[in-house]
């Protein structure tokens, strides 16, 4: 059996009175794609950053590569990959020296690759960085952190503030280089679509811990969900198998999970159900991370109009 | 050969690309001894995980329908899956079944639905011979 | 090492050029000479616009990556700590060293190959010329290791202005010990070993950054804590020293005088102005009506060694006090060597002057001095320069551009310059009233010379015998006293008996508020100095050793042992409480002893550090629970991985 990639075990990390993570677990085998799911603040940095040893975590353990990530060695960091969220490069620096202090600082760099890379992704190596759109200092990030060849990529947010088109050369980057090295890759992005195209694995954090650590065709599989009208009075059973419960007009939106025959049969008994359908990646997400109480902008909102349809 | 996925669908991306690749050979568009696209062609093509592309493949060669030949890569076999004969039965039965309760819902008689199906497999024109073989 | 200067190219450039360019720039105002060669007289701002510049160039170092928001960027790289650290301090050194190397150096090879205005003295001149910057070592690695502490900004900031006093005093006092006269060797050596201490001392401080929320390892402590507290402890130190030494002379001000008065040996305090005493009883406590100064005949007792109040005077390497002297355009310098040095202001020449036409050195290096010229002319003044050993006087021509022997009339020996007020004038040359008519425009004291065994005014240039009296007019009983006690503030003063007066005696100690005030202030300065300097002070030296920055004249040579013990007990109570705030927010062992140890034996001021360093949010633990298992889980299957 070969040993994780990346392997957290009951990580504790709080910045003061907030405690961001509490009691991350979760490992990632070779080969996989991971993909680190999360709303704003839910802690998906803070867990990137402790497993480049930029954080110390105040309780558990974290392991990349074999390694205790508050010791991480040269020779460790050597097989690593990583993208930032802001893409920070030196602002003093050309696309071309950018490569070149890539090269000089990091053994395995394969300059050849990078240059031809960035060619091809229309950069010029005299252009220098302040210069640079954010689609190219993203593109040029994720370039420079490939072409090293590592084992594993850490990419915290890749694609905020990309465009369709940006995502998408960025996506191909990334899928060149799992066709070429088969490496790890541990990603934490807001882009869900991108997510259900390359994630073999889906973790969702919420609240400082996972909510979800399954793979993405076990959530296809396994989740279910569908709309249940009941007879008079009836309550949506208490089940282990019912992930969520959302009212909905004249019945109950149920998010169901491995839910037995028996069960549909029960639902189908004391009410009217809609066909179960796998939800989509975003669906999922929203019900389990979103507020319990749907729409909490809507009344906001449609006072708002309402005062605007008066008032004209 | 058109391969197509759609990633925000539920079914598992593997799976469809296991579906494009039988559709294709059911539909005969694709015959026996066609090369697939590698699986870094592909992975780009869909814009997907190649694990999923190897996978994909992995399962289809499991059911026969393509074949790997190192270092020249995967050719159709032109046979369909190898099930073994109950289990065969039993998924041909669940999505004619499904297909049967979806028409009858539509309004649709028994010999009405009867008659489409026939058309459809008329449509395909399935080389039976081969199948038989 | 070279592929990180890469990034580092920005503040690498930016500091050599811009440093290069002041330099150049300093060089051009004030002349290259007076910049770097002419000893005595370097331009102080030299040094301290170096020695600042080069604290920036520690901390930009250090920082740069912080600055431009790109540490992280940079550390996950395969390059170790060891290695950053090391390419950072490399790429100091190469600043420095430029800044050595380039206006210096190329000025002094201009000034020796194509100017002939002085001699260079060639390579003996060269140390001397590097010998300023030297400053630059300890302040770059105070620089360094400021920025390189894992502790919040602000407390970078204090660590680095405590260095810089540390460091500051460490240097004078390495000066001083090098010799009477700062030499250049004992200058640059008490430069370099400071630099040599903290660099590598900031390696050992680097290895950890700032994380609020995590107590600083049993590593970092030893390093970064003890850099605070030995820095701590020493500005501390010299402060209370300091403190200490106000109070004892304010105390010894507020003594009574003994004094004669009424054909009697009396006690007076001082009255609301400077003239006015008023006798005192024994308990200092005002009895008599103030009287004017001129009533008393005072008795000045001089407590042996007492008045001396221990000094520490560093040679100044940069300037020599009283070996300057103004001069119509320009001045003249006194070199330690003996040669004197002639600045012109308009052209900013410095060129070397002397004895004689062949301009010879002085047998060493005497003061330069303003004698007045009473004649016609007003406010003329001539330079001389005397050696009362060999009773030798040069004086300044001006036209001729050197110092001549300037003979005293009738073979007299030359002595001094002495000064004296109008009014003593006044009272002097009552008899010679065209005299007096000519002193009388001037300003309030008139210069003169002296020899061994007449007076000499200058008067157009000539020397004229004046008959001064060689004491000051106001005359004065000066009786022997004996002082005993070996104490600054407690002793007792004793007149003997004399002019048919019985002997007096009087016990000085505190008796009034303000002396109980001031007392008390000194006793408190030696509490809170560091127990462990004022216990070496308490067994081993006494009040007439060798001043040092740690003495304490309160406790020393057994003295008081119940305030070196209460001190201690301060410190022992301070390290108590604070072990007992340690436990309190959760400190390990190793915390708590660290401090414990630090505040007993560097004084109840250390205190304030954990205070400082060691927050509640530091060794905060919230409670860490197990999390609820995630919700929905996928055992994986081998197979389902492909490689």
């Amino acid at each position: 059996m070969t040993a994780p990639v990346v392997c957290f075990d009951a990580v504790h990390r709080w910045f003061g009175a907030q405690h961001v993570l509490r009691g991350l677990s979760f490992r990632i085998e070779p080969g996989q794609v991971y993909a680190l799911l999360g709303r704003n603040g839910a802690g998906k940095t803070t867990a990137l950053r402790i497993l480049l040893g930029f954080l110390q975590p105040l309780a558990g353990k974290a392991t990349v590569l074999g390694q205790d990530c508050t010791d991480l060695q040269p020779e460790q960091r050597g097989r690593i990959g990583y993208v930032g969220e802001e893409h920070k490069l030196y602002p003093t620096m050309t696309v071309a020296t950018a490569i070149a202090f890539e090269a000089a600082t990091r053994p395995s760099f394969r300059s050849d690759f990078a240059l031809a890379a960035a060619k091809q992704c229309g950069l010029r190596s005299s252009q220098r960085v302040p210069f640079l759109s954010r689609g190219q200092r993203a593109q040029l990030s994720l370039i420079l952190a490939v072409a090293s060849a590592p084992e594993l990529l850490i990419c915290d947010d890749p694609a905020l503030g990309l465009d369709v088109v940006m995502r998408r050369e960025f996506l191909d980057v990334m899928i060149d280089l799992l066709s070429d090295t088969g490496c790890s890759v541990l990603f934490s992005s807001h882009f869900l679509t991108d997510v259900e195209r390359v994630a073999d694995h889906i973790g969702i954090l919420h609240e400082g811990s996972l909510l979800v650590d399954a793979t993405l065709d076990d959530l296809k599989r396994r989740v279910r969900r569908c709309i249940w009208q009941p007879n008079e009075g009836k309550q949506p059973p208490a089940s282990e198998h019912v992930l969520r419960v959302g009212a909905r007009r004249g019945g109950f939106e149920l998010t169901l999970l491995d839910a037995p025959e028996a069960l549909f049969q029960e639902l189908t008994d004391s009410g009217e159900l809609s066909t179960p359908t796998a939800p989509s990646l975003e669906d999922l997400f929203l019900d389990l991370t979103g507020p319990a109480q749907p729409g909490i902008l809507r009344e906001p909102i449609e006072n708002f109009l309402r005062a605007a349809g008066e008032s004209r | 050969m058109i391969i197509r996925i759609d990633p925000a669908s539920p079914e598992p991306l593997f799976e469809q690309v296991v579906f494009a690749v039988k559709t294709a050979v059911a539909k005969g568009s694709a015959k026996e001894g066609d090369k697939l696209p590698s699986v870094r062609e592909l992975a780009r093509e869909l814009a997907i995980n190649p694990n999923t592309v190897v996978r994909a493949y992995e399962v289809l060669e499991r059911d026969s329908v393509i074949v790997r030949r190192q270092g020249a890569g995967c050719f159709l076999t032109g046979r369909g899956s190898d099930l073994a004969g109950v289990e065969r039965k039993r998924q041909m039965h669940d999505l004619l079944r499904r297909a049967a309760t979806e028409s009858f819902h539509l309004g649709f008689t028994p010999k009405e639905i009867e008659r489409a199906l026939q058309k459809c497999l008329d449509e395909l024109q399935f080389d039976t011979k081969r199948k038989k073989a | 090492m070279k592929s990180l200067w890469l990034k580092d190219r920005p503040w690498i450039l930016t500091f050599a050029i811009v440093g290069a360019i002041g330099l150049a720039v300093a060089a051009s105002q004030v002349g290259f000479m007076r910049l770097f060669v002419v000893g005595p007289n370097r331009l102080e701002i030299l040094f301290y616009g170096a020695g600042s510049a080069a604290l920036l160039l520690g901390a930009v170092a250090v920082l740069w990556d912080d600055i431009l928001g790109t540490r992280e960027f940079l550390m996950q790289r395969p390059i170790s700590r060891e290695a950053l650290i090391r390419s950072r301090m490399l790429a100091c050194f190469a600043v420095l060293a430029s800044w050595m190397i380039t206006v210096p150096l190329a000025s002094w090879l201009h000034a020796a190959f194509w100017s002939d205005i002085y001699d260079l003295r060639f390579w003996a001149g060269l140390p001397e010329i590097l010998s300023t910057l030297q400053i630059v070592w300890p302040m770059c690695a105070i620089g360094f290791l400021a920025a390189s502490v894992p502790s919040p900004w602000w407390m970078r900031l204090v660590l680095a202005a405590l260095l810089t006093a540390t460091v500051g005093v460490a240097i004078d006092l390495g000066t001083a010990k090098s010799g009477a006269e700062a030499s250049v060797a004992g200058f640059a050596l008490a430069c370099w070993l400071p630099a040599l201490v903290l660099f590598p001392w900031a390696i050992g401080c680097n290895a950890q950054h700032v994380d609020p929320d995590r107590p600083w390892s049993h590593r970092t402590r030893w390093m970064a804590g003890v850099v605070f507290v030995v820095s701590l402890a020493y500005t501390a130190g010299g402060l209370a020293r300091e403190v200490q030494k106000h109070s004892i002379s304010s105390l010894r001000w507020e003594y009574p005088r003994i004094v004669k008065i009424d054909n009697a040996i009396r006690l007076a305090v001082r009255g609301e102005d400077w003239t006015k005493l008023v006798i005192a009883d024994e308990n200092h406590v005002p009895v008599g009506s103030v009287r004017s100064m001129a009533q008393f005949e005072r008795i000045e007792y001089r407590a042996n060694a007492m008045d001396e109040l221990f000094q520490i005077e560093a040679p100044r390497f940069s300037g020599l006090g009283g070996y300057e002297a103004r001069m119509r355009g320009g001045r003249i310098w006194m070199g330690r060597d003996g040669r004197a040095w002639l600045h012109q202001r308009e052209t900013g020449d410095v060129r070397l002057t002397g004895v004689g036409a062949e301009l010879a050195a002085f047998p060493r290096a005497l003061r330069l001095q303003n004698v007045d010229d009473v004649g016609e002319e007003l406010n003329r003044s001539v330079i001389v320069v005397g050696d009362s050993e060999s009773g030798k006087l040069w004086r300044y021509d001006d036209d001729l551009g050197y110092f001549v022997v300037w003979p005293l009339p009738d073979g007299d020996r030359f002595e001094e310059v002495y000064h004296l007020r109008l009014l003593e004038w006044r009272n002097a040359v009552a008899e010679a009233p065209a005299l007096l008519s000519q002193l009388l425009t001037r300003d309030e004291y008139v210069s003169h010379l002296r020899g061994v065994t007449g007076s000499y005014l200058v008067k157009d240039g000539v020397l004229v015998a004046v008959d001064v009296p060689r004491k000051r007019n106001q005359q004065r009983v000066r009786t022997e006293t004996v002082t005993l006690g070996d104490d600054p503030l407690v002793y007792s003063v004793e007149v003997p008996a004399h002019d048919g007066l019985p002997s007096f005696r009087h016990d000085f100690e505190p008796r009034t508020s303000a002396e109980f005030g001031y007392a008390s202030t000194a006793m408190a300065m030696a509490a809170i100095r560091p127990p462990l300097t004022q216990v070496a002070n308490h067994l081993f030296t006494d009040d007439h050793s060798e001043a040092s920055i740690w003495q304490d004249r309160i406790v020393c040579g057994g003295k008081r042992t119940w305030l070196l013990l209460s001190g201690i007990a301060l410190s022992v109570g301070c390290a108590l409480l604070i072990r007992r705030r340690l436990r309190r927010i959760g400190a390990d062992a190793s915390a708590c002893n660290f401090w414990v140890v630090a505040i007993v034996v560097g004084g109840p001021v250390i205190a304030v550090l954990p205070l400082l360093l060691e927050s509640v949010r530091n060794h905060a633990r919230p409670v860490v629970a197990a999390p609820p298992p995630p919700r929905i889980v996928s055992v994986l299957k081998r197979e389902e991985i492909l490689a």
